[in-house]
């Protein structure tokens, strides 16, 4: 019999296994979709012949059953083939970039925190004073400037007129802070304005109001009774920007040449990469998944209500 | 004041932050790089060390022609050059001896003899071999090699090959060891060349080289860094902040900001001219050739190439350019000329003009984007509406191939590299072996005997009567022929590019 918490992690096992089955059987079907893969694979003007041998070569003159039922245990025992261009193993050439990815969406991640928190708690404690207005006015027109412009107005201020920062990733840390910046810059908007709503809309309850007829300073209103909630469900949205940035990165990427996942599967699907495609998007699935558990978690410890449920 | 205390914390803990990194920022490439020539491309080949499994353009050869050496190239007249073979000659009607260049090693310490080529051709007419581009695409001809003696090796194709030197330009000679070594199909970190660089490490994102000071082709600088950055402003911006010495690849309106940087731009003549291709064998109002032509006469190219290409491309008057071998100064194509397209619209039918679908693809030429929504412009002026979808190159490919446009037209280039000779459109376009877009038999006819016909100036006859042809029957609205720009920082001193091939041994930074 098992207990609650073994029935927890068995059902979360068990949501990750249907996850990836279906987010492989997905690809598996969309990339059959997008026409023969013989006559992508064999090139521009290639002959019936060639086209032939690519079939025969890469399994693709079975069935498409018996292509899924082989993908599918490949899959299952981690082997999703070698990547068709550079020949190396689909799923660690993959994962060789995964540091990369994981150190820019953390530093992103800190970043975004750092600025956003302060300035979202900043509004949403007095919306209605001037200075919080023009802030706040400059906060709705940052979120929708698009990333790449934050990136290209950031590359030619800090590394084109002042010459501080590279904007060429790999050439030491100093090439971390543009790209972090950008990615920063385009997802505290949001953020900002979330805590600011939310902080906003603490001051209107029942509790804020009885503590501050208690006597309760702005200081110990705002620490101990404003945050707390607001931040509960900010940290939801942070979930979700930290999900996006696992695969989602993809212009910063390309802007500042940074090695990630975001890269990579943009390559693989140019150069029509099946199995880095696959091996790329399965990567990503899990990660989405792990921070989606690692979020759950986080919300367990902050809100006690959650605490009595399950995982 | 305690809230104060709180923000002025994080603050300054975020400036320090900043100021620890920032303190790492670069040196300056371009001025002080001493030695290092770091170049920014729009992508590195994605077969990383194989120089088989992609075409041998671009991008490729921005990296390849830093690292092997193929037995010829071809000049700017399409004409095939000595390399790694110094001369050749057909010695019978399919086979041709090539006589190869001594003293030559690879950057792994092995000699480079006729052995060396063997070994590549016949890893390129192994199964293999024929599933890389280079061996089905570029050398379907070829079956075999035979070594006759240390600097001399005859080369067989299954049939008359008149231009097997030009075509031998795309094949790399690799150091037979260490492919043996490697596993054959399975590519290297650091591929092993004749070239003046050598790979000290590959990544996605950044190729370093060194000096390979044994080369016959010795370079000038210690190493070469080639990174790529796909973006076309960052590019730009990368030269500007001198964190690269020089860029491949910049949009025509960037000129004035890479000059304003003293950048020194350079244009070369693309080998491809830009076009929309009908889809004659499905028949509808393409397949009549007064349509085509109207279209043709309704596209003012000239003011495009002026306008969108700065003046440094200009209008397509047939399915090659200048440069390329077969070329014909005496086609003048099709002057924009609105009355008489209108004139053969109403003589082919349609008085009241017609609409037209296209897939195309945009990103793969400067301003590819813009000169389309030109041509649509122009054709609004004739009553011709080109409905077009910008569909991706995976999109374009399997479509291209089956020829299951659903539309009249499609984006096409007519790229005569690397062979550098009018034969490879059109052997490729005119009658494809399977399921053409356009054929026509007289053309086709042609065709074969260009590629058979080993008198050179007969040969030239035949390749510029197709050219004749080729635009008369117009199975293309050919547009602009296109340009490639280079930016080279301030210092940057010997360059030289040759089919796209960079000779980077030239090269010096300052």
């Amino acid at each position: 019999m098992l207990s609650l918490r073994g029935k927890a992690i068995f059902s979360r096992l068990l949501q990750l296994l249907i996850l990836l089955w279906t987010v492989s059987t997905v690809l598996f079907l969309l990339l059959r979709l997008s026409g023969d893969p013989a006559i992508i694979l064999a090139g521009e003007g290639a002959s019936p012949e060639t086209i032939e041998a690519v079939r025969i070569a890469f399994g693709f003159d079975k069935s498409l059953l018996q292509q899924y039922f082989v993908f599918i245990w490949d899959v299952a025992n981690l082997d999703f083939g070698n990547s068709l261009v550079n020949s190396q193993p689909a799923l660690s050439f993959v994962l060789q970039y995964l540091p990369s990815t994981l150190k820019l969406t953390f530093l992103a991640i800190v970043f975004n925190t750092i600025v956003a928190i302060p300035a979202g708690i900043w509004l949403g404690a007095k919306p209605n004073q001037r200075k919080r207005r023009v802030l706040s006015t400059i906060v709705s027109v940052a979120q929708g400037t698009p990333s790449y412009v934050i990136g290209l107005v950031l590359i030619q201020i800090f590394a084109v007129w002042l010459g501080w920062l590279p904007s060429i990733a790999n050439t030491g840390p100093g090439a971390w802070i543009l790209p972090t910046a950008t990615l920063a810059f385009a997802l505290a908007p949001n953020l900002i304005r979330v805590l600011a709503a939310n902080v906003e809309d603490t001051t209107r309850q029942d509790y804020y109001r009885t503590a501050k007829a208690n006597g309760a300073n702005p200081t110990e209103l705002l620490i101990k009774h404003s945050l707390p909630n607001a931040l509960l469900s900010a940290t939801s949205l942070l979930g979700a920007q930290f999900a996006f940035l696992l695969s989602g990165a993809l212009i910063t990427e390309f802007i500042f040449a940074w090695p990630g996942l975001g890269l990579i599967l943009v390559q693989s699907i140019t150069n029509l990469d099946f199995p880095t495609v696959q091996a790329t998007v399965f990567v990503v699935a899990c990660l989405v998944f792990f921070v989606n558990l690692v979020m759950d978690q986080v919300f367990r410890l902050a809100d006690p209500r959650l605490r009595k449920s399950q995982l | 004041m305690r809230r104060t205390k709180i923000f002025s914390v994080m603050t300054i803990t975020a400036m320090l932050f900043a100021t620890a990194v920032v303190g790492q920022a670069p040196a300056n490439a371009a001025g002080k790089s001493g030695g290092t020539l770091t170049v920014g491309v729009a992508g590195l080949p994605p077969s990383q060390g194989n120089p088989f499994r992609e075409g041998p353009g671009t991008p490729g050869v921005h990296t390849y022609a830093a690292v092997f050496d193929a037995l010829t190239r071809v000049d700017g007249k399409g004409a095939a050059q000595p390399k790694l073979a110094t001369s050749w000659k057909p010695i019978s009607k399919n086979s041709w001896r090539f006589n190869l260049r001594k003293n030559v090693k690879f950057s792994n310490g092995e000699a480079f003899d006729a052995a060396a080529v063997k070994a590549t051709f016949d890893y390129l007419v192994s199964d293999a071999g024929r599933r890389t581009v280079i061996g089905s695409t570029e050398l379907p001809t070829v079956t075999s090699a035979r070594v006759v003696n240390k600097y001399t090796i005859d080369i067989y194709t299954r049939s008359v090959d008149a231009i097997l030197p030009a075509k031998l330009a795309s094949v790399y000679i690799v150091a037979p060891k260490a492919w043996k070594d490697a596993g054959q199909d399975i590519v290297t970190a650091k591929p092993v060349g004749t070239g003046p660089f050598k790979f000290d490490s590959v990544s996605t994102t950044r190729i370093e080289l060194s000096a390979f000071k044994g080369s016959w082709r010795k370079p000038k600088v210690d190493k070469l860094v080639i990174i790529p950055l796909a973006d076309a402003a960052s590019r730009l911006q990368a030269l500007q902040s001198g964190q690269v010495s020089m860029i491949a690849g910049i949009n025509p309106d960037q000129i004035d900001a890479a000059r304003a940087a003293q950048g020194n731009v350079i244009t070369v003549p693309a080998p491809q001219v830009m076009s929309l291709a009908f889809n004659v064998t499905k028949g509808g109002s393409v397949a009549d050739v007064r349509v085509r032509q109207a279209l043709n006469y309704g596209v003012d190219k000239e003011a495009i190439a002026k306008s969108l290409l700065a003046g440094r491309g200009k209008g397509a008057t047939q399915g090659v350019t200048p440069t390329i071998h077969g070329y014909n100064p005496n086609v003048k194509g099709y002057p924009y000329d609105p009355a008489k397209a209108r004139q053969l619209l109403t003589a082919a039918g349609f008085p009241n003009g017609l609409t037209i679908s296209a897939d195309i693809t945009v990103g793969s030429f400067p301003s590819d984007n813009l000169i389309y929504q030109a041509v649509k412009a122009d054709l609004a002026k004739i009553n011709v509406t080109l409905n077009y979808t910008t569909i991706t190159f995976a999109q374009w490919l399997p479509q291209y191939n089956a020829n299951s446009w659903k539309g009249e037209a499609f984006g096409l280039s007519w790229n005569s590299s690397p062979r550098g000779d009018a034969s490879r459109p059109y052997e490729i376009f005119v009658c494809k072996p399977v399921n053409p877009f356009y054929c026509n038999a007289q053309e086709n006819a042609l065709v074969k005997s260009a590629a058979t016909e080993l008198n050179p100036q007969k040969r030239l006859a035949i390749l510029q009567d197709i050219a004749t042809r080729v635009t008369e029957s117009a199975p293309a609205l050919y547009l602009v022929e296109q340009i490639d720009l280079y930016v080279l920082a301030k210092g940057v001193r010997g360059f030289s590019v040759e089919n796209r091939a960079i000779s980077y041994e030239r090269m010096t930074v300052r």
